[in-house]
């Protein structure tokens, strides 16, 4: 039995990195370094707007002053900020109507990560804005959209269509000093994507963007800002693969999302990123600030993600409630393999009266990794009748690897309800002897089991995201299947 | 830098000097001191401190009051109908008039008068657990301690009368009352330790308690603590525990009052097949701050720990549960879990909770909860509807919640007095 558990246990570590590969396409890069020149020519380049450079170059200034946070229960190589290059470009063409336009070494990247770009993604009703390394680079769907007046673009386009709605949203979920990396970001983020749904408008398709890291030595600084006025829908994916690299990339990402009276913004990910090799070499250091504010009463924000890559994951999707009667949600699975390390959780701050927050959180540690869940729900004196629903489990394969709960509960007032509650344990073996009783190998047995695990935060997942995230999970765990 | 301050703002060292008699002369008591000097008193900056707000203890100039000449009345630290060992200690010195030793195989006594005549056990044990260099306040325990109790089990003893601590501040100075306990109970013996902390005619206390315990082998240590101090009382409590193979510890904290009160519970499981159950209930209002850190050291396999901890918060009074449990590498089969509850009753009441799990073994149990509420209005109201006052049901309610935590003490005597008292609290 313990020798069948070793094999698998060995077999998951070796199994390579599936997405691992390099498109060899054309990109434009500046120097290395940071300094106010670097973000000048970034600003440039892009033909912002002058309140977008006085906005990166405020960051900047404040990001010098800050320090590297080291709370998180991580332990990494610091980056070197000035060895990498802040901008890298693919070859573009000017502007691209069809996708005979496109590179086709891209479209190549985007068949091998199956990726619907032509007419099958309009059949299974995704709208896709692809961006690789940095700079969108095709976007469908567009017309649909238009009709109904939902703005879906890169987020450089709506810097020069729509610099009303980033003046008058950016930044205000997460503001430029909010955090060392959100400071970085702020200061040098390349592209991405910009969502605004009007008043009333239920999104028909899923919106979807695929992010890609592609050059070597160049971090990725994507920026996210989703607008759902009052009454709209939006269901958003996000969803990524990387190349197989050796030096540490680093990846900062910002998501802000608003949503207004009645409004409601689904946002899944599904990240990938090239996790390091079994040595625990190379790797994705992946600091992503993502927060949501249901600015309006009755608004909702649910949050799903499904986390198998990167080295380094620092993670904390979080939810301001502000409006009354406002819901949140969270979902998540995080799995972590070989030299893995992930401190990923959510904060839940509720301000307004009768809001409700739910978290689901299911950790998978393999080999050597370690696992944390680090989460926080704050309770306000105002935010009567609130009520807060935290579950967090942990599964460990392997005894070399760890699995962490740091839950911050803070309550102040009498009309709330908080719950929270943990769990860590590995697959029993009297679950596997079950399962062997009925005739499953004991690899099938620890997929079936690992499955079920996380069954509850899969099934939250919209139906196309669902597969890709099951696919992963699978990949993860190969090994342990037939 | 801070560390310089806040010496100054103690500013203790003028009672509190090298001439200090507790472990005069002593390489620990230099090295505590030290240690003392250079090292900053937790802050709101520490991970463990961020919700305790100290400055409250900073900014007094403390003293030093002897016992001699505070009468007190027997009914006033006895509990009713209990048969114990009887160590009374008074602003911290050891006031041998109301102590009693009624057992026969137990060495027992406070540690200034025991130093002496066992020396070879002191030094054996005492600091063996390493608390000194835990955090500020156990160093400057370490230093001055005005003195404290020396429990010593020898083995195959089991000890039918319990020890009863008690701890009385009184006093019309500022002071602060160290007291430092040594609890030593070696293989196959069992011992119950109650610990009572009162105080009568308080201007304003600080009392600065640190306790060492050493369980041997499959020794059975039942540990009750009763905080049970003035409205404007602050206290500090460091309790480290070191846990041989299949030992047993428990501990029921159970707080009623005081302004501001942090118990450190420090639980380091040595030994394979070993027991650690920690209960604690906290009554808290007015402004009062209570602060409950545990921190339970799997370090080894087979072993099993329990927590349970219950809490009341009204007014605008504010508790904290820190409970970390640390699962070490090899520490195979581990059992640990970790409840926290809480009713809060007042609008501006606070509770923040924080339960941890740090797990680095896979074949384990481990599993925690906490939760945050108020009393159900149906079950309120079905009272009610029974003809019982709004306040007298609520008194009941509140009751049946921690009466989980009174009937965890395991002294029938005690669990009684606790009873009358938590009652007579909650109104019922």
């Amino acid at each position: 039995m313990a020798k069948k558990e070793d094999k698998i246990i060995n077999e998951l570590k070796d199994k390579e990195y599936e997405f691992g590969f390099v498109s060899d396409i054309d990109t434009e890069i500046i120097p290395k370094g940071l300094n106010e020149d670097v973000i000048r020519l970034i600003s440039k380049k892009k033909e912002e707007p002058e309140f977008m450079l006085e906005y990166r170059l405020k960051a900047f200034r404040h990001w010098q002053k800050m320090e590297e946070p080291d709370w998180a229960h991580l332990n990494y190589k610091k980056p070197e900020f000035q060895e990498i290059s802040y901008y890298a470009a693919p070859k573009q063409k000017p502007k691209l109507n069809n996708l005979d336009e496109v590179d086709p070494e891209l479209l190549k990247t985007f068949d091998k990560l199956g990726i619907p770009l032509e007419e099958q993604k309009i059949l299974s009703g995704v709208a896709v804005d692809a961006v690789i390394d940095s700079v969108s680079v095709h976007t469908s769907f567009k017309e649909t959209l238009n009709e109904r007046g939902i703005i879906f673009s890169s987020f450089s386009e709506a810097v020069k269509n729509h610099p009303e709605l980033i003046k008058k949203y950016l930044s205000s979920v997460v503001p430029y000093n909010d955090n060392y990396y959100a400071a970085l970001n702020s200061a040098v983020f390349s592209d991405g994507s910009f969502v605004y749904i009007p008043k009333g408008v239920k999104c028909p398709v899923e919106l979807s963007t695929y992010f890609r890291i592609n050059a070597a030595n160049t971090g990725q600084f994507e920026r996210t800002l989703i607008i759902a006025d009052e009454g709209s829908y939006v269901s958003y994916l996000e969803g990524c693969t990387a190349p197989q690299r050796d030096e540490n990339q680093l990846h900062a990402a910002v998501v802000e999302i608003i949503t207004h009276e009645n409004a409601e913004v689904k946002y899944s990910t599904v990240q990938n990123w090239y996790p390091g090799d079994a040595e625990g070499k190379g790797g994705i250091y992946n600091f992503v600030t993502k927060r949501g504010i249901c600015k309006g009463n009755n608004s909702k924000i649910s949050w799903t993600q499904v986390e198998t890559g990167s080295a380094v994951t620092w993670k904390y999707p979080s939810t301001i409630l502000k409006g009354d009667n406002s819901i949140a949600e969270f979902y998540s699975v995080a799995v972590t393999n070989n030299h893995q390390q992930a401190d990923t959780g959510t904060k839940m701050i509720h301000l307004g009266k009768n809001t409700k927050s739910t978290i689901i959180s299911k950790g998978i540690s393999i080999g050597q990794s370690q696992n944390s869940y680090r989460g926080l729900v704050r309770v306000s004196k105002n935010a009567v009748n609130s009520r807060n629903f935290s579950q967090c489990d942990s599964l460990l394969i392997g005894d070399k690897c760890g699995a962490h709960t740091f839950p911050y509960i803070d309550v102040n007032n009498t009309s709330s309800i908080v719950e929270h509650e943990a769990t860590t344990s590995k697959i029993a073996e009297d679950q596997i002897f079950y399962c062997n009783q009925r005739g499953l190998s004991t690899e099938d047995s620890v997929s079936l089991i690992v499955n079920g695990f996380a069954k509850e935060v899969l099934n939250k997942l919209p139906m196309e995201f669902a597969v890709e995230a099951q696919k992963l999970l699978a990949i993860t765990l190969e090994g342990s299947v037939g | 830098m801070q560390n310089k301050e806040e010496i100054k703002k103690l500013n203790i060292l003028s009672a509190f000097n090298n001439d200090f008699p507790f472990l005069a002369g002593s390489r620990l008591k230099s090295q505590a001191f030290d240690f003392y000097k250079n090292n900053q008193f937790p802050n709101l900056k520490d991970e463990g401190w961020r919700q305790t707000n100290l400055s409250s203890i900073f900014n007094t100039d403390y003293k030093e009051q002897k016992a001699s000449g505070i009468s007190l009345k027997n009914e006033f630290y006895n509990i009713e109908n209990l048969q114990a060992n009887t160590l009374v200690f008074i602003n911290g010195f050891y006031a041998e008039e109301y102590s009693i030793i009624i057992s026969k195989n137990l060495i027992v006594g406070s540690i200034q008068n025991l130093t002496k005549k066992q020396k070879e056990l002191f030094n054996r044990y005492f600091e063996s657990t390493g608390v000194l260099s835990e955090n500020n306040f156990t160093a400057l325990n370490t230093a001055f301690a005005h003195d404290g109790a020396f429990i010593y089990v020898d083995k195959n003893q089991q000890i039918t009368e319990p020890v009863h601590i008690v701890n009385i501040n009184s006093s019309g100075e500022s002071i602060l009352a160290q007291t430092r306990n040594l609890v030593v109970v070696e293989r196959n013996s069992s011992v119950q330790i109650i610990e009572s902390y009162l105080s009568e005619n308080i201007k304003n206390t600080f009392t600065n308690v640190v306790t060492e315990i050493i369980a041997g082998e499959n020794a059975q240590i039942n540990w009750i603590r009763i905080q049970k101090e003035a409205e404007n009382a602050k206290q500090m409590n460091h309790l480290k525990v070191i846990q041989n193979a299949n030992s047993n510890f428990s501990c029921n904290t159970i707080t009623l009052s005081g302004t501001l009160v942090r118990n450190n519970i420090h639980v380091n499981m040595n030994g394979e097949g070993s027991f650690c159950n920690l209960y604690g209930l906290y009554l808290t209002g007015n402004k009062q701050l209570v602060d409950n850190y545990t921190f339970v050291n799997h370090a080894v396999p087979h072993c099993e720990s329990r927590q349970v901890y219950k809490g009341i918060i009204d007014d605008e009074a504010s508790a904290v549960f820190f409970g970390k449990v640390l699962v070490a590498k090899d520490a195979q089969k581990t059992n640990a879990n970790q409840s926290n509850k809480n009713i809060l009753l007042s609008e501006n009441a606070r509770i923040n909770s924080k339960p941890q799990l740090e797990i680095y073994a896979d074949d384990v149990t481990c599993s925690h909860g906490s939760t945050t509420g108020q009393l159900d209005k149906e079950a309120l109201f079905y009272l009610q509807s029974r003809g019982i006052s709004k306040e007298k049901a609520r008194g009941m309610l509140l009751y049946g919640f921690v009466s989980e935590i009174l009937n965890k003490i395991e002294n029938e005597n005690v669990r009684n007095e606790v009873d009358k008292w938590v009652k007579h609290i909650l109104g019922e």
